[in-house]
């Protein structure tokens, strides 16, 4: 089960990815790399990761907010990062008028997204005695996800 | 009774100062919301090796702020704008409003 999930999550991030002008996409759950598409090496994308779960617990540390997404404009490229329970992604995009589009792309990707991956955290309710759980040890979501 | 969404607030950033004509419980929000965003923005920026952004925004189900400096910098005393509103507004829509502010 596992290998036919997590193929179907990369294309469909694969998708999006194609979708306007992005140049990179991360999906995390909790802390850790699901699919770096970003052209940066996991360490990096890793280290952005974390600051942006930082971030989203900096605002919500007073306990009634709850920050859905961040959007920031840098030299030459923007970034997007959407939260949704816990899955993260990360776009770099490069048309700043693509945002609200990208948005919501993402949004309906993250909705979709929950199915699959909580199939692959909760395999006994796929139904499918062939399938891997895995573990809350990042190298174990990194093995079944070849880059 | 329901209490309305915050209206449409709009925030200069000039000398290291935020002001508004908003009362000052939201001018203080405002500069506490933008220093946070400013701050973890640099540290993205930082991660990705893209330095230090030029605008940020955060969205919430039913709020949005963000803010944008003008071209001459980004440094804490240069200028910029910000706005912050109790819905989910258009991120695009909400930067060409605060960059109107430079005009």
């Amino acid at each position: 089960m596992a290998a036919t999930i997590t193929p179907s999550l990369r294309s469909s991030l694969e998708r999006l990815k194609h979708a306007g002008s992005v140049n990179g996409l991360l999906l995390g759950w909790r802390r850790q790399i699901l699919i770096n598409l970003l052209p940066y090496e996991d360490f990096r994308a890793e280290r952005a990761l974390h600051m942006l779960l930082d971030s989203g617990g900096h605002f919500s540390s007073g306990g009634d907010r709850e920050v859905q997404s961040f959007w920031f404009g840098f030299e030459g490229v923007f970034a997007l990062a959407l939260f949704h329970g816990e899955t993260t992604l990360l776009i770099l995009h490069t048309q700043a008028e693509e945002v609200d589009f990208l948005r919501s792309a993402a949004a309906t990707f993250l909705d979709d997204t929950q199915l699959l991956v909580d199939a692959v955290l909760n395999p006994q309710n796929a139904g499918n005695d062939d399938t891997q759980p895995l573990s809350e040890s990042a190298a174990n979501l990194t093995k079944l996800i070849s880059h | 009774m329901e209490t309305p969404p915050l209206p449409l607030q709009l925030f200069t950033l000039r000398e290291g100062l935020v002001s508004s004509e908003a009362d000052q419980t939201l001018v203080d929000a405002f500069a506490a919301d933008f220093q946070g965003l400013k701050h973890f923005g640099a540290k993205l920026g930082e991660a990705l090796e893209l330095g230090p952004p030029w605008t940020g925004t955060l969205q919430e189900e039913d709020f949005t702020l963000n803010f944008a400096y003008f071209d001459a910098g980004t440094g804490a005393l240069d200028p910029g704008a910000g706005a912050m509103i109790g819905e989910n507004r258009p991120f695009f829509e909400l930067l060409n409003r605060i960059n109107d502010l430079e005009a």
